[in-house]
């Protein structure tokens, strides 16, 4: 009979446990509970829950006085993990410690009149068992809360430290989405190019699991990709940082200009050197064996050195126009002439030097184009066009040609210079118009001059307003073509 | 010898005597007082004497001096004063075993050094019922004693085995076809009246993994735990002298690793210490 009672009781009072903890949100609500519990149970004069320093927590009743040996009998308590009670005067004061695991967490104290019973003890000392565990989870849960908030701050520290970096950073996961970028990644993630770069890039470390470098240029920046790869809760992620390398190329730029510079001077040393010891060479001959000399072999040393002495004069032409396109000092002098005519003049008065070289010389023309141009510089850029196809013949070949052509096109004539010779190797096409390019040494290429005939002449015809451009094929031939407004 | 027998010839044996019955009676009803508890004690003078030397003994380092076997049970519990009254009168069947040869006063040793041991351990662990582990402790072996009053030349059979061959009890008493120790321990206990929880710690302390499906496993697993501890650091004499093992599956249950166990240890020297008055409960009480 008592048992059946006792069962019934504990029952009633696990519930209400239940039920009144499972609502707690933080530790004092729990306490407060506890001490709801405690009085169902027994009638208490009151009831407090000190911490483990004694100090009251939590109680029905303010100015609990306890007393001497109440404060040792709770010591003890504590120290031996053990429940007690103290009787004094009447009524009973139990003290029940609080913990969990070994650990004290602090102490119920119940001060009664009434004589407490076997199961009293029992029931308190379970309830004092299950909020010591509800207490430990609600302060585990406070700290995971507190570890949350570390976690979110040390979140924010890195990204600002992230978001200071100059390069884009950005993880991509196994599905080649971003995870984890800074700013510079989200004001530059419209870029298709750019995006396009870091998933080709991301792609491969995937399927290669090595770290990979790629450069790309994305609207008129240089970037440098590093991608690797990392594991991050089980998965496999990609980290890029990629820097912008613009200056850096920039930097490589004027360096490589500097180079052209030097080797520049190095061959115009060279090629002015050549007729220049010719001149030497003839003059020194001459004035050792003037009375040995015949007037005919005279004569010839002399054609020699007039036209080694033309040779140089053109050579210091040319430099002298380099150098005012350096300074951006030529002017142009237009007047209104026929292009037509300027050709066929320009074609005849090459057909010595073509006809050395065994090259045919064409021309395609239809009657008088009149243009507003400066004559004399329209002259030079045909002679360079048509050197060039001269020079740049192939040595062997049956039937060498180089053919000028011009077409009208509206308010503008074409005029193309072609021929079959050794042709430009497409790499090296647009840099033929650089400043001190020869496409020299390293190939194949005869070259002659001071290798800026092809720089004056885009000058000059971009001065006028015009546009070159060209077309060829290595074994084939080249096409330059010039585009000139009528003018007036 | 059969189980059967055995456990006939237990009947013969001396049950604890009325007044410590009714005191493990008391002290598990819910509507007892501490007023009933002391007033069934009180019938016997020597006990009740015994009962407050052990109250104030280092064991339990109670700030003041308890004069009133009332403010005892106020003061430690039901349950401990209980305990107490249990330990002086194992203590007496142990010990006052004259039939027997056998050093008995190294088995008590055994049986207090785990009792300490498991209270420790279940307060370490933060199993909040660590009386009950004690009395699981103190009685764990009780079936050595058992066997020795009915079978005295069988139990001095099996301690000459497990000398001569290094070997434990249980695999002593399996090669001379005797019933398992903890067997007969847990049937004795059963008789007395006390809790489950003793009853199924006591009777599975050699093989706690059988009890991985029990409400019961996690104190079967401290007491196997502490009495493989207390052989171990040699403390009485359980005639155990090889063949024990540590089951893996025991501190599993206890979520310990065996490093818990150094620490373990080191604590239950210094509480063995304390727990000295418990060795001498014969000593007259002036
Ligand atoms: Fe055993
Ligand atoms: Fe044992």
């Amino acid at each position: 009979m008592a048992l059946q009672m006792s069962s019934n009781r504990i029952h009633m009072f696990i519930s209400s446990f239940i039920r009144e903890s499972s609502n707690v949100k933080d530790p004092d609500s729990l306490l407060l509970s506890l001490i709801k519990i405690v009085q169902k149970f027994i009638n208490c004069e009151w009831i407090a829950i000190l911490d483990k320093d004694l100090n009251v927590r939590k109680s029905d009743l303010n100015d609990i006085k306890i007393e001497q040996d109440l404060l040792e009998m709770i010591k003890w308590s504590m120290e031996k993990m053990s429940p007690t009670s103290l009787v004094k005067d009447q009524s009973t004061t139990l003290v029940f410690p609080l913990m969990k695991t070994n650990k004290v967490l602090g102490v119920l104290l119940a001060k009664t009149e009434e004589e407490p019973v076997f199961e009293v003890f029992e029931l308190i000392s379970t309830l004092a068992f299950l909020s010591a565990v509800v207490l430990e989870n609600l302060d585990l849960y406070r700290s995971l809360e507190k570890q949350h908030a570390i976690v979110e701050e040390t979140m924010n520290y890195m990204r600002q430290i992230f978001n200071s970096f100059p390069q884009i950073v950005v993880v991509l996961n196994s599905q080649l989405n971003p995870v984890f970028s800074n700013l510079q990644y989200l004001e530059r993630e419209k870029e298709p190019k750019l995006v396009e770069a870091i998933e080709k890039v991301a792609r491969n470390v995937l399927t290669t699991g090595s770290r990979q470098v790629k450069e790309v240029e994305s609207e008129g920046t240089f970037y440098s990709l590093i991608a690797e790869k990392i594991e991050y809760e089980g998965e496999t992620q990609v980290l890029l940082s990629i820097t912008d390398v613009t200056n850096t190329k920039e930097l490589e730029r004027l360096k490589e200009i500097d180079k052209l510079k030097t080797d520049f001077v190095a061959s115009i040393s060279h090629e002015l050197r050549t007729p220049l010891a010719a001149i030497k060479a003839y003059s020194e001959t001459m004035l050792s064996s003037l009375n040995d000399l015949d007037k005919d072999t005279l004569s010839d040393f002399l054609q020699t050195v007039y036209k080694e002495s033309l040779h140089l004069e053109s050579l210091l032409d040319e430099l002298l126009d380099f150098a005012k396109i350096e300074q951006k000092a030529m002017v142009l002098d237009k007047v209104r002439f026929d292009l037509t005519e300027l050709i066929k003049e320009v074609t005849q008065s090459m057909s010595e030097l073509a006809k050395s070289k065994n090259v045919r010389l064409e021309q395609d023309t239809n009657g008088p184009i009149f243009i507003f141009a400066d004559k004399k510089r329209i002259r030079q850029v045909l002679i360079n066009l048509i050197s060039n196809g001269v020079k740049y013949s192939k040595e062997n070949h049956e039937d060498k040609f180089v053919k000028v052509s011009t077409k009208l096109n509206g308010t503008s004539v074409v005029v193309s210079v072609s021929d079959n010779g050794i042709g430009i190797p497409q790499e090296y096409q647009q840099k033929v118009f650089e400043k001190f390019f020869r496409v020299g040494s390293a190939l194949d290429y005869r070259t002659e001059g001071a290798g800026i005939g092809l720089t004056i002449t885009k000058e000059i015809i971009e001065l006028h307003g015009g546009k070159i451009w060209l077309e060829s094929r290595v074994d084939e031939g080249s096409v330059f073509y010039v585009q000139l407004p009528l003018g007036e | 010898m059969e189980l059967q027998e055995i456990l006939l010839k237990i009947d013969e044996l001396p049950t604890p005597d009325p007044i410590v019955q009714r005191i493990v009676s008391v002290a598990s009803d819910p509507n007892a007082s501490a007023k009933d508890l002391a007033q069934v004690i009180k019938l016997d003078a020597s006990l009740t004497a015994r009962i407050l030397r052990l109250v104030n003994s280092a064991y339990y380092g109670l700030p003041r001096k308890i004069v009133a076997l009332n403010e005892a049970i106020m003061i430690l519990g039901f349950k401990t004063v209980r305990n107490i009254a249990l330990s002086i009168f194992t203590y007496s069947s142990v010990v006052k075993n004259k039939k027997s040869t056998v050093d008995h006063y190294q088995l008590w040793k055994h049986f207090i050094g785990t009792a300490v041991g498991c209270e420790l351990l279940a307060q370490m662990v933060g199993y909040p019922n660590k009386e009950e582990l004690f009395i699981s402790g103190l009685l764990h072996d009780i079936g050595k004693v058992a066997l020795d009053y009915i079978f005295p030349e069988a139990f001095a059979a099996v301690t000459k085995l497990t000398k001569n061959l290094q070997i434990s009890f249980m695999q002593a008493e399996e090669k001379l076809n005797l019933p398992n120790h903890p067997i007969i321990s847990g049937k004795m206990i059963e008789k007395w009246n006390l809790p489950e929880i003793v009853v199924y710690s006591a009777s599975g302390h050699h093989a706690p993994n059988n009890f991985s499906e029990s409400v019961y496993s996690d104190v079967v697993a401290i007491v196997h735990i502490v009495d493989f501890l207390i052989n171990l650091m040699r403390y009485g004499d359980s005639y155990t002298y090889g063949g024990l093992t540590l089951s893996s599956f025991a501190l599993n249950v206890l979520g310990i690793k065996p490093s818990f166990l150094t620490n373990l240890t080191e604590k239950l020297r210094l509480r063995l210490i304390e727990a000295e008055d418990f060795l001498k409960i014969e000593q007259e009480v002036s």
